[in-house]
């Protein structure tokens, strides 16, 4: 009788410190949950401050004065390098408005595509024609490298 | 036998008792669980609280930013130092702490929460009175707003008397113990560290003290854009401009988090179903370029200086889009200057007294004010969100900058070629048919109707004028969006002044021939310019303003006709030439020497700013130069209006707009294209006679 109440007693034990154990366990894994999301309000914080203070040093008037000292920056043309064909093309733009002036050279202007391509390609260089072989003596001789066979590589 | 029998006996008897003793401590831990859940003491009631809270997720207002998505408005999250004055334990300590930390005096600090602890006692008392009378007195309530310490007279704050506030006979209401109460305004991060230090620190034992996040506007595109841009007060209480006009998109709505917290209010966890997220707010692109701004507001700003101006105004537009690329308006303050003159109602009433004052200004060499500053009630400066939109609010008298307007519309009705001869009587002085003795600037025996428009010849203009009739010339005026408000939809904008059809008279005939008697806004001025800006098929319509940046491939947005196409090209072939003789004479080339790259074509104008009821200033002038580039597809158009040239250059006969607003006008376009990477036009200067001198 005694031992049956003993047992009786210590499984009644035994079960109230598993289930304690188990709500402590969810307790727990829900907080670190609320603390990761914590965390990450912090972090996102965090990132929304770092991402003003990055708009407060990178506006126009900030670099100018950044680099004022620094460089004699000027704006990028792009038309300061381009080609004859696209000079000349310009040429005819501006030539059309009506402006008294020299006129622009006559140039026949392919429509678009491949023929443009070549008129602006004939006006280069014949070296710098991009697409067209160069000569061997400009590349060194490039080192045949021996293929492994597909089965080997396996 | 027996002697196993007696230890039968024993050991039921033992088993008897043990079982008995047990079910007496359970029937004792039974009756004390029964007692706890029916009548728990008051101490344990206010323990076995369900101890859950919740915290309100503030919500991200969107960002504004700029067309290319550089930032303008933004918020970001600060922090500040509330406490609980109920848990202060140790006052000398806390504020001895506190104070060097947020940065702020002993003094200040402790009296905040001195008063505090006071009125927490006082409270305090008053509920305990109440219980003990049992006056049937409400229970204590917690403030409703935030409590804020008041105002010390002499150091003392004054007792709070809120507590016997009547609510409508049913008895004063109590108030529980302040528990909350902000010490500082936002702070930064070194601050925030700081504190941090201090409540940490074992030894202190500062209890009470925490940080509490708040939502912060931050205007990171500067006084350059802040007009535009405007201002969102302290939790949105107060806005202006933008803010306030795209509020709706911007706002989000806040989130609710709940969780479980042990006694000492550590958050546990948070259960199920019981995140409610913000939902941030949604970011507007406006269609202004910070760059062209700043470009804008430096060119205007040396322009004045060099004019020696009062200030000057300046707005720039894409005409095929309708956006406001920049918007801009510059005070200078200048020493000396008189006040406009005032006149009471009761002496305007007067006879001869308007007359006898016109006089004595007419004489007068006195620099009047014609600008104001931005102050307040006090003198002091505005905030820069809170200032005035000149080039929304304010108008001003075109002048010839007018005149391109007036010569299409007599050009597309026909009543005058461009190749005509118009007699423009040597340059005058010629009495128009009101009696006016007027005189163009370049004199010319004659001139064909498009030499009137690339001359200004104010004579030419009026004579061709006298060919439309009152209604067409006041159709004509409409037609452009003079006097009507822009759909813009920025505050305070004004709609301008044009004389109604009803109160038309010969005056007005001869005067809006050349851009008097009507009054505009930059912003009205600019948008009805695009008509001769746009290309194509949308050349002769205008554009819808907007603040907003048009998503890619978004349409052009409402457009109306008001010229056909080809009108609008020859009146900007003739204006090319305007362009042209103002680069010879005034900007031959860009300040680095190299020739102009973009071509462009404008209208100048000079008017006088009306000094009302006396008439006009007579010795001085509002010059406006108004232009668009490049010619071939114009992607600009800028309007610069000089508000007072000074002196000198009205000595100099280099007051005019040609000569005060058309450098700034070319210098702005030149940098504005380049930056945008437009195409170069291939123009040279032209061949114009520059030996005389142009409006």
């Amino acid at each position: 009788m005694f031992s049956k109440l003993a047992l009786v007693i210590l499984s009644g034990g035994l079960i109230g410190v598993s289930v304690l154990g188990l709500r402590h366990q969810r307790s727990q894994a829900q907080s670190e949950l609320t603390q990761a999301q914590l965390r990450i309000n912090r972090q996102d914080e965090r990132l929304w401050l770092l991402r003003t203070r990055i708009a407060q040093r990178v506006t126009p008037r900030q670099i100018e004065t950044l680099t004022a000292g620094l460089v004699d920056l000027h704006p990028i043309d792009p038309f300061a390098h381009a080609g004859l064909a696209d000079a000349q093309r310009l040429a005819v733009v501006g030539g059309a408005r009506g402006f008294v002036g020299p006129p622009p050279p006559e140039v026949k202007l392919p429509a678009a595509g491949a023929k443009a391509t070549k008129v602006a390609m004939s006006n280069l260089p014949k070296s710098k024609v991009p697409g067209k072989r160069q000569p061997a003596k400009t590349h060194p001789p490039t080192k045949r490298v021996a293929q492994t066979p597909e089965k080997e590589r396996r | 036998m027996s002697e196993g029998k007696a230890e039968g006996r024993c050991f039921r008897l033992y088993s008897t008792l043990l079982a008995g003793a047990l079910t007496l401590v359970f029937a004792a831990v039974l009756a004390r669980i029964a007692q706890l859940q029916l009548h728990p003491s008051d101490e344990l009631v206010e323990q076995m609280t369900p101890r859950v809270s919740s915290t309100k997720e503030l919500s991200l207002r969107g960002d504004m930013t700029d067309r290319l998505g550089r930032l303008l408005s933004a918020t970001r999250f600060s922090k500040r130092v509330v406490i609980d004055p109920t848990l202060v334990a140790d006052l000398d300590k806390t504020i001895n702490a506190l104070a060097p930390a947020i940065g702020v005096s002993s003094d200040g600090l402790g009296q905040k929460l001195v008063w505090a602890m006071g009125e927490n006692r006082r409270r305090t008392l008053l509920i305990e009175e109440a219980a003990k009378s049992g006056s049937g007195v409400a229970q204590a309530v917690e403030d409703e707003e935030v409590v804020e310490a008041p105002v010390a007279v002499n150091g003392v704050y004054p007792t709070s008397h809120d507590d016997g506030g009547d609510d409508g006979g049913a008895g004063p209401t109590l108030k529980k113990p302040i528990r909350y109460l902000v010490l500082s305004g936002m702070l930064d991060d070194e601050q925030v560290r700081a504190v941090r230090r201090v409540v940490s620190n074992r030894k202190l034992k500062i209890k009470g003290v925490s940080l509490e996040s708040q939502a912060l506007r931050e205007f990171l595109g500067g006084d350059e854009v802040s007009e535009i841009v405007g201002l969102y007060g302290w939790q949105g209480v107060h806005k202006t401009g933008s803010e306030a006009r795209k509020d709706k998109e911007l706002q989000g709505q806040p989130g609710k988090v709940g969780y479980v917290r042990d006694a000492a209010g550590t958050p546990l966890w948070v259960e199920a179903g019981q995140i409610q997220r913000a939902v941030p707010g949604n970011d507007v692109r406006l269609s202004i370029d910070l760059e062209i701004q700043r470009i804008a507001i430096d060119e205007l700003t040396r322009g004045v200086e060099e004019c020696d101006a009062q200030g000057g105004r300046i707005l720039v537009m894409d005409p095929n889009t309708g956006e406001v690329l920049a918007m801009a308006d510059v005070f200078r303050p200048v020493s000396g200057l008189t006040p406009l003159p005032l006149i009471s109602k009761l002496d305007a009433a007067k006879r001869g007294v308007i007359a006898a004052k016109k006089n004595e200004l007419a004489g007068s060499r006195a620099r009047f004010q014609l600008v104001k500053p931005d102050v307040d009630e006090h003198g002091k400066p505005r905030l820069p969100g809170l200032g005035r939109n000149r080039c929304v609010e304010d108008v001003y008298e075109p002048g010839s900058t007018f005149k391109p307007f007036v010569w299409s519309v007599i050009t597309e009705l026909g009543r005058a070629r461009p190749d005509e001869i118009f007699d423009t009587e040597g340059g005058g002085p010629w009495i128009t048919p009101t009696g006016k003795p007027i005189r163009d600037v370049r004199a010319a025996a004659t001139m064909t109707w498009r030499e009137v428009l690339i001359n200004s010849s104010n004579i030419g203009m009026i004579k061709g004028s006298q060919r439309l009739s009152a209604r067409e010339f006041h159709d004509a005026v409409s037609r452009f969006g003079f006097g009507k408000r822009t759909t813009i939809g920025l505050p305070g904008e004004s709609k301008g002044v044009t004389t109604p059809l009803d109160k038309w008279t010969v005056f007005s005939h001869t005067s809006m021939a050349y851009g008097n008697e009507v009054a505009v806004t930059p912003l009205q001025m600019v948008r009805a310019f695009a008509a001769f800006a746009r290309n194509g098929e949308m050349a002769g319509t205008m554009p819808r303003l907007r603040m907003t940046a048009s998503a890619p491939g978004e349409p052009a947005g409402v457009v109306y006709r008001v010229l056909p196409e080809k009108v609008a090209t020859l009146t900007r072939e003739a204006m090319s030439h305007v362009a042209l003789s103002m680069e010879s004479k005034y900007a031959k080339v860009a300040p680095n020497g190299s020739p102009w790259k973009f071509a462009m074509f404008g209208k100048s104008g000079t008017s006088r700013p009306p000094a009302p009821p006396f008439g006009y200033l007579q010795h001085q002038y509002v010059p406006s130069f108004i232009a668009a580039a490049p010619f071939e597809d114009p992607m600009m158009v800028v309007l610069v209006v000089i508000d007072d040239p000074g002196p000198e250059r009205i000595a100099k006969r280099t007051y005019y707009g040609a000569a005060t607003a058309g450098p700034i006008v070319r210098k702005v376009m030149e940098r504005a294209l380049t930056y945008l990477g437009a195409k170069p036009s291939a123009a040279t200067v032209a061949h114009v006679d520059t030996t005389q001198p142009m409006e």
